[in-house]
């Protein structure tokens, strides 16, 4: 396991902590009629065969301590990765649409709330959820096996049953290409310290003054479950948001675009909740894969790169695009991704309640004010999974808490897609519909955010 | 200023060596977005341009239009370059 592997297992261990079922994600599809478990089961084993990975357990061994997946001989027994079946009351074609859509979304809320057992060997579930004429696809995996990414190349693997062995090969690579080996020299501890300290100083900065999350305001009534909602737009809205984004931030610059409407948002939500806080601090994955390449299939390929906004700039929409742009073009000038993932090659001896503890003192207690990505396309450009056609595609990550909240812009087909997550008690669902449907307003009309009114709070 | 041409051989250079995956064969009229070139690559690009040619290029200058191949991109950047920008 790579530094950011062990990042994403401490938050693992955070979120179970806490009390959640874990740090875990899922891509949903929505298929056109049927798909058998069989032909699902056929498939799954067919890669699973090749990337035995997907049956192990992690260990820890001397002399570093460093962490690792074992594919041990018991892991043949194991009863996984396992595909369940769900019927709806509508899959004989006798069901109501309304209360089938409410029952669907329930389900769909529950499997997202079921645990792996990662510790056992379960880092991959698939789920079937049967309707009349449709059947909704889920794939959850355990997040610190694979960023999603890779876990859309999975996918692409799964659906495709007419790949073979040396092609299944070819097209999912495994550990191999990974970011350690291309962008990282070996390095004694010392200069590894030496390389971390400017990406850990700037995270330290961003805590300055320390933000106060929605989980850390609203704990009391936070559960410990997660929701979700997805918000959809049409072609013509993604394309008006597109011609926004450009004209507002230059060319191809739509997570600054993102970012910005979803601050703001983020701001008004806080002061509904009345959780005050100075600053915000959002947190950005960029993917350091090549581009063009197939790239590691396992293992995150990611670095963070870390934005902080005073809250009280958020009036000011110019100062706001300025001030993410300045520190996305100092974080590259400055070298902070590389650094950033020297500081988590550090951490990987450490136990994962060491290392989020450490992540909690550098944020003075907080992990950030929420957890945006912008995946951007659907990387395997799936439209067919193992012959049915892909109506529907969403992604669902898990968020850990704090913050409790996530928002997650990506695309499918012409469309863009935006999922937001949060805790569940901490937000209620017209809570989180009422932030998404004022997310999606300011993304179209973004004149109507002329500063918001900081004095008016509910 | 330098031309056109040489900015473009390097152009071609840095981008298979910082940007893109080995098995994209670089040419001065491979498409760049579809390749996969996106925000990141372009502060990446601007960096470099900085740094070796002491011109800054402002973002929002750069369109999708100049970013469709180097053979588009060069001129562009060579002209800033050469405008001491």
């Amino acid at each position: 396991m790579n530094g950011y592997d062990c990042f994403m297992q401490s938050m693992d261990w955070e979120l179970r902590r806490e009390g959640f079922p874990g740090f875990l994600a899922q891509i949903v599809l929505e298929l056109e009629g049927r798909l058998s478990e069989d032909a699902l089961r056929a498939s799954v084993d067919r890669i699973v065969g090749h990337f035995p990975v997907l049956r192990s357990r992690r260990r820890r061994a001397l002399p570093y301590f460093y962490p690792y997946w074992s594919f041990d001989p018991d892991s043949f027994a194991t009863p996984y990765p396992r595909i369940r079946t769900h019927v709806l009351s509508d899959a004989k074609g006798d069901g109501e649409g309304e209360a089938t859509d409410v029952e669907r979304s329930r389900l769909h809320l529950e499997i997202f709330n079921v645990p792996l057992d990662a510790k056992g060997g379960e880092l991959l579930r698939f789920d079937l959820i049967s309707r009349f004429d449709r059947t909704d696809l889920v794939m959850t995996w355990h997040h610190p096996l694979m960023d999603s990414q890779g876990a859309e190349k999975l996918l692409a693997l799964v659906a495709r049953p007419e790949l073979e062995g040396p092609e299944i090969w070819r097209e999912g690579e495994n550990f191999a290409n990974s970011y350690t080996q291309r962008l990282l020299v070996k390095k004694t501890f010392k200069e590894r310290m030496a390389e971390s300290r400017g990406s850990l100083e700037n995270v330290s900065a961003c805590s300055r003054p320390a933000p106060v999350s929605l989980y850390a305001g609203r704990r009391a009534s936070a559960g410990r479950r997660q929701g979700f909602h997805v918000v959809r737009f049409s072609p013509e809205e993604t394309r008006a948001i597109a011609a926004n984004a450009s004209a507002l931030c230059g060319a191809l610059r739509t997570s600054d675009y993102f970012l910005w409407a979803t601050l703001v948002e983020l701001d008004r939500l806080q002061r509904r909740m009345d959780v005050a806080t100075p600053s915000y601090v959002i947190t950005l994955p960029v993917d350091m894969r090549p581009k063009g390449g197939r790239g590691a299939l396992f293992s995150t390929q990611e670095s963070t790169l870390f934005y902080h906004i005073d809250a009280e700039t958020l009036a000011d929409r110019d100062k706001v695009l300025e001030s993410l742009r300045a520190q996305t073009t100092q974080a590259i000038r400055k070298d902070w991704l590389r650094s950033f993932l020297y500081g988590m090659e550090i951490s990987r001896p450490f136990p994962a309640w060491f290392f989020m503890m450490m992540s909690r003192n550098a944020m003075k207690g907080e992990i950030g004010s929420l957890f945006f990505a912008n995946i951007a396309r659907n990387s395997a450009n799936l439209t067919e999974f193992l012959g049915s056609r892909i109506l529907d595609f969403s992604h669902v990550p898990a968020v850990a808490a704090p913050p409790g909240i996530g928002v997650f812009f990506y695309r499918f087909g012409d469309a863009l897609k935006c999922t937001i997550v949060y805790v569940e008690g901490m937000l209620s669902e017209e809570d989180a519909e009422m932030f998404a449907e004022g997310l999606k307003s300011l993304l179209l009309r973004p004149d109507q955010a002329e500063g918001p009114d900081r004095a008016d709070s509910c | 200023m330098p031309e056109p041409a040489e900015l473009e051989a390097e152009l071609i250079a840095w981008l298979a060596r910082e940007i893109f995956d080995s098995s994209i064969e670089l040419s001065p009229q491979t498409d760049l977005l579809a390749a996969g070139f996106d925000s990141m690559s372009l502060v990446r690009l601007l960096v470099f341009i900085e740094e070796k040619y002491g011109t800054q290029v402002a973002e929002d200058e750069v369109t999708e239009e100049v970013l469709r191949d180097v053979r588009s991109l060069a001129p562009f950047l060579a002209e800033l370059i050469g405008s001491g920008s």
